[in-house]
């Protein structure tokens, strides 16, 4: 399209996406298939705590904040519709109403349900075909009050038409679809790299393509709505946002520019901005004075990829692995299919358009101890496109067969005997591992064989914290646990001498408590009995305060024991 | 506790002025034995039956129990509050026993059930005074004798039994043999479930007395068996005791009137009291000894065992000793014909019970003169704990021999060395396990 204008983009304010739609469907998908993740109760919503998990995974640098100060992330339940929409999960979305009165649904127990074989299959996508299912999945809003007239995008600040009427009149009858992709086929056209101005590409396709969007004769929803609502009646516009607002006449003359142009714009927004497939910028200047605002976003620029992903261009992601045992992947969409693959026997070291990775020694030990069919040389070779540095297969076949060092069986028991041959335990033996020692199964069934075979075998249940004592006489690899002898351990007793006065008169007995109060000493001054009782730590205290009441009594001290 | 409370147990009780004087004190030396045995031996017998009775319970118990000897408000029983029911019996309480130091009293506001101070009232009986309690008997005598078993019912049992031989046990006869097992009822037949059958017998010739209303219930009671046989238990050596000295200490501990007579008559007959009659009177203890047959010892197997021209062992149910019975079942086969019981020996049966039996006189004696179990038990010896099934525990192959050494320092004596890659350890290590092969950079594999 050579006649769009190209715009000097200093002084707007341009706005390329941070967000990687891409990679953070996978993010939300690995997060629930690793937990169980329900929703609330009332609204359906996703918990506060898993916004806040997600949020740190994801690629939106707001989610944080916006958790903290709304309870909720919009890119994340972006995120989430788009993994119900493709069908990778499943949970209800219409509700119950639980009681008789109730105004809203209600959503009891509805955990995200995996659906594990359609991620899979679509992992198992080239990325043309995966970049396909996601750009569908975005324009396929059939939905005229869903649309971009009347939606705020998520990631756009362009305010929507008042959706007074959306179901009603032209809206429910515009295939927004073909609309959606005939705007991509003409982004398409546009050279990527440059800034053009969106007022130029209105004109053009008012000129060219003024029925893009609404036929010239348009369909009605209602009958008689063509003399009632006229073309242009779904839409609004004011000087307010609340206020009055009037319908744009179908006659004006800067109609299209009103309806099909504010379209445009929110588009741009839209699927395109969402996916990276543009970027835009936005007037700085004064407040809006129209509401929905108009000609707000001055510029918009295509890149690169939107050419590739029309065009099924994809690049496939370029593996290399290096001998440090860090593998590269260089992709300009998020390579979903190699991560999924190498997930578990990688650390993530840098993502971008090289991502970094690099392989674990622990990480895919455990993983071929969980897998054992696991070739993870095949799999990197596979990938990568060539062979493995030497050094690097050399360890990785190493790093297999380090997961068979320790092998755990489970549900089995030993048999322990001194004859080799041994045929009622035969068709219990799981494994021989010396002449006189079995691992066996079916322990019941194998003790009642040889009881009747007269064998007289010994059943031992070992407690789950040692190992049972065997009767005298029987001869056996395990050890007889020895009766501890007793330890006597060091006790010590805490001696404290407390002193008690008694006071032969209540009123000599007030004297020295009161004394005794401002001088802060700890005591126990108890008028039934007459008696001050302190420990003996305060005795020097006590002592003084007997001492001062000298000038009005001869006091003196007796022990009585 | 008032100050007039402390003062009569300081009193009842002898403690010196040092030891009284303060409640900390006393309460140190509330539960020694001074002047115990005196404070105790003023009180009545109906006073000392209660005091048993609170002893056999153990813990607390509230107002209610103490209106089996001290009565209750009677009058417009249910037109009464608690207190109203109570008090005067509250008041016989402290005064009779808790005053005289034997009892302890206190509050209870744990009990939410409780609305008042009467109601929250609990007493109990030290544990450490119940040595000292006088015999809830007024008289007991002294016999150097023998009392006489009743054995009878169980043999009569065993008898009709071996008579029957295959055919229909007879009702009330829950004697039967099942695969070679001789069974009473539906456990194995052994000296402990006969006499738990026994009492069960006993049990039911001597029911409860019906209980009364919640509302007017005097505290909870033992069954009369178990009631007599707590009372008998408090004998001396060579003590016995006439049935009427029943009567007082059981109207207090099941609060009723019953035939005692007839109850320690149903537990001599089953084989749960011993009888003796002196000068035309019966008095009553507990069995000194537990499935004795009279006239025989239990050494003398010849007795009673006898080895057939079939090779099997003969029994003489007249005379055999349960015990040895019970023994002789858990290493054979038994089986009823012409007349006799017969045991062979069933090696499996032998393998369950040679550790428990093994050094046992009468698999001495069975070796000597039976030669089937002769043969049997040689097999048993020379098989028996050769072959073990240990279980519960965790196996693992560890095929890297660093790994293997690094787990038996890090955890010695619990890690079992069974085989050059193979080791074994208990099911509550293997958390410490995992943690130690993780952290040494392994991997636990499952299999």
């Amino acid at each position: 399209m050579s006649e769009l204008e190209t715009v000097d983009v200093q002084g707007l304010d341009i706005f390329e996406n941070p967000c990687d739609l891409r990679r953070d469907l996978h993010v939300f998908m690995h997060y629930v298939q690793e937990r169980q993740v329900q929703r609330l109760y009332r609204d359906n919503a996703l918990r506060k705590a898993d916004y806040r998990r997600l949020a740190k995974l994801m690629t939106d640098l707001g989610a944080k904040e916006e958790i903290e100060r709304e309870g909720y992330s919009s890119w994340v339940d972006f995120v989430d519709k788009m993994a119900l929409k493709l069908g990778f999960v499943h949970y209800d979305t219409k509700g119950v109403y639980v009681g008789y009165s109730s105004a809203s649904p209600s959503f009891p127990d509805n955990v995200i349900d995996v659906q594990t074989e359609s991620y899979q299959r679509f992992l198992q996508l080239s990325m043309d075909l995966q970049e396909h299912c996601l750009l569908d999945a975005l324009i396929k809003e059939r939905d005229g009050c869903n649309s971009e007239f009347y939606h705020w995008s998520i990631l756009g600040r362009l305010d929507p038409f008042s959706s007074r009427g959306c179901a009603t009149g032209i809206v429910p009858k515009l295939d927004f679809v073909r609309a959606r992709r005939f705007l991509l086929g003409r982004l398409q056209s546009c050279p990527a790299g440059a800034w053009y101005s969106t007022a130029s590409l209105i004109q053009h396709l008012k000129r060219e393509h003024p029925f893009f969007l609404i036929p010239q004769r348009p369909e009605y929803t209602y009958k008689g709505e063509a003399q009632r609502v006229g073309r242009y009646g779904n839409f609004y516009e004011g000087t307010s946002r609340w206020g009055d607002n009037n319908r744009i006449p179908d006659e004006a003359t800067d109609a299209f520019e009103r309806v099909e142009g504010r379209y445009v714009e929110r588009f741009l927004e839209g699927a395109p901005l969402v996916l990276g497939y543009v970027d835009v910028a936005y007037a700085v200047g004064p407040e809006q004075e129209i509401y929905p605002s108009l000609g707000q976003l001055e510029a918009f620029r295509v890149r690169e990829r939107l050419r590739q992903a029309l065009n099924r261009e994809i690049p496939r992601p370029n593996v290399t692995v290096q001998p440090n045992f860090e593998v590269y992947v260089e992709s300009l969409f998020y390579p979903a299919s190699v991560m999924q693959q190498l997930d578990g026997l990688v650390e993530v070291v840098s993502e971008g358009l090289l991502t970094v990775l690099r392989l674990r020694k622990e990480l895919v030990s455990a993983r071929v101890a969980e897998d054992e069919t696991l070739d993870v040389v095949s799999i990197l070779a596979r990938l990568s496109g060539q062979e493995l540095p030497p050094n690097v297969d050399r360890e990785l076949s190493e790093w297999s067969a380090h997961s068979d060092k320790f092998l755990l069986y489970e549900g089995l028991a030993l048999l322990e005997g001194e004859e080799e041959a041994l045929p009622p335990a035969d068709p219990f033996t799981v494994e021989r591992i010396s002449p006189c020692l079995r691992l066996v199964r079916s322990v019941d069934a194998l003790f009642g064989r040889l009881e009747k075979a007269g064998l007289l075998p010994l059943r031992v249940r070992h407690p789950d914290d040692g190992w049972a004592s065997l009767p005298e006489g029987v001869r056996t690899l395990f050890p007889r646990p020895e009766p501890e002898p007793p330890t006597i351990e060091p006790v010590r007793l805490l001696r404290q001498v407390r002193v008690t006065l008694h006071v032969p008169e209540a009123e000599i007995w007030e004297r020295i408590r009161q004394v005794l109060i401002e001088m802060r000493c700890p005591v126990e001054a108890r008028r039934d009995d007459l008696t001050i009782s302190f420990s003996q730590t305060y005795q020097a205290q006590v002592d003084e305060a007997v001492a001062s009441l000298d000038g009005d009594f001869d006091l003196c001290v007796e022990d009585v024991d | 506790m008032s100050e007039a409370d402390v003062r009569a147990i300081r009193k009842a009780r002898g403690f010196s002025a040092e030891q009284a004087a303060t409640r900390t004190l006393l309460e140190t030396f509330f539960l020694s034995d001074i002047g115990l045995e005196a404070a105790l031996a003023v009180l009545s017998l109906q006073e000392i039956a209660l005091l048993h009775l609170l002893n056999f319970h153990g813990g607390s118990e509230s107002l209610p129990i103490f209106a089996r000897i001290y009565g209750a408000e009677k009058r417009s029983y249910y037109a009464r509050t608690f207190t109203q029911r109570y008090k005067e019996t509250c008041k016989q309480v402290r005064y009779a026993l808790v005053r005289r130091g034997v009892l302890l009293m206190a509050q209870d506001h744990q009990d939410m059930r409780a609305e008042t101070k009467m109601e929250r009232w609990r007493f109990a009986f030290p544990r450490e005074f119940a040595p000292f309690l006088p015999s809830p008997f007024q008289s007991v005598a002294k016999f150097e004798r023998e009392g006489d078993l009743q054995v009878r019912a169980f043999q009569q049992m065993l008898r009709e039994f071996i008579q029957r031989g295959s055919g229909e046990p007879k009702r009330g006869n829950p004697l039967r043999l099942v695969k070679g097992e001789l069974r009473l009822g539906e456990r194995a037949f052994s000296v402990e479930a006969l006499r738990e059958w026994q009492w069960e017998r006993w049990r039911a010739k001597v029911p409860p007395p019906r209980r009364p209303a919640a509302a007017i219930r005097r505290g909870d009671s033992p069954d009369p068996v178990t009631a007599i046989v707590y009372l008998l238990s408090c004998l001396g050596e060579c003590e016995w005791v006439l049935p009427e000295e029943l009567t007082l200490p059981l109207r207090v501990f099941c609060d009723a009137e019953l035939d005692v007579q007839a109850a320690c008559v149903a537990g001599w007959r089953w084989g749960c009291l011993e009888c003796l009659g002196v000068d035309g009177q019966v008095y009553y203890r507990l069995p000194a000894a537990e499935g004795a047959v009279v006239g025989s010892t239990v050494e003398d197997f010849s007795a009673y065992l006898e080895a057939s021209p079939d090779r099997r062992l003969v029994i003489d149910v007249e005379r055999v000793p349960y015990h040895v019975l019970e023994q002789i079942g858990a290493i054979s086969d038994l089986e009823v014909s012409d007349n006799a019981l017969l045991a062979s020996p069933n090696l499996v049966r032998l393998g369950r019970s040679f550790e428990s039996l093994r050094g046992r006189s009468l698999l001495a004696w069975l070796a000597d003169h039976a030669s089937p179990f002769a043969e049997s038990l040689q097999i048993a010896e020379k098989r028996w704990g050769k072959l073990i099934l240990h279980e519960n525990l965790l196996l693992a192959r560890v095929s890297d021999l660093a790994l293997r050494v690094q787990l038996e320092q890090a955890f010695p004596g619990q890690i079992v060395i069974l085989s050059d890659d193979y080791v074994a350890f208990p099911c509550a290590l293997l958390e410490a396990v995992e943690k130690a092969v993780d952290k040494w950079g392994y991997v636990i594999k499952t299999a």
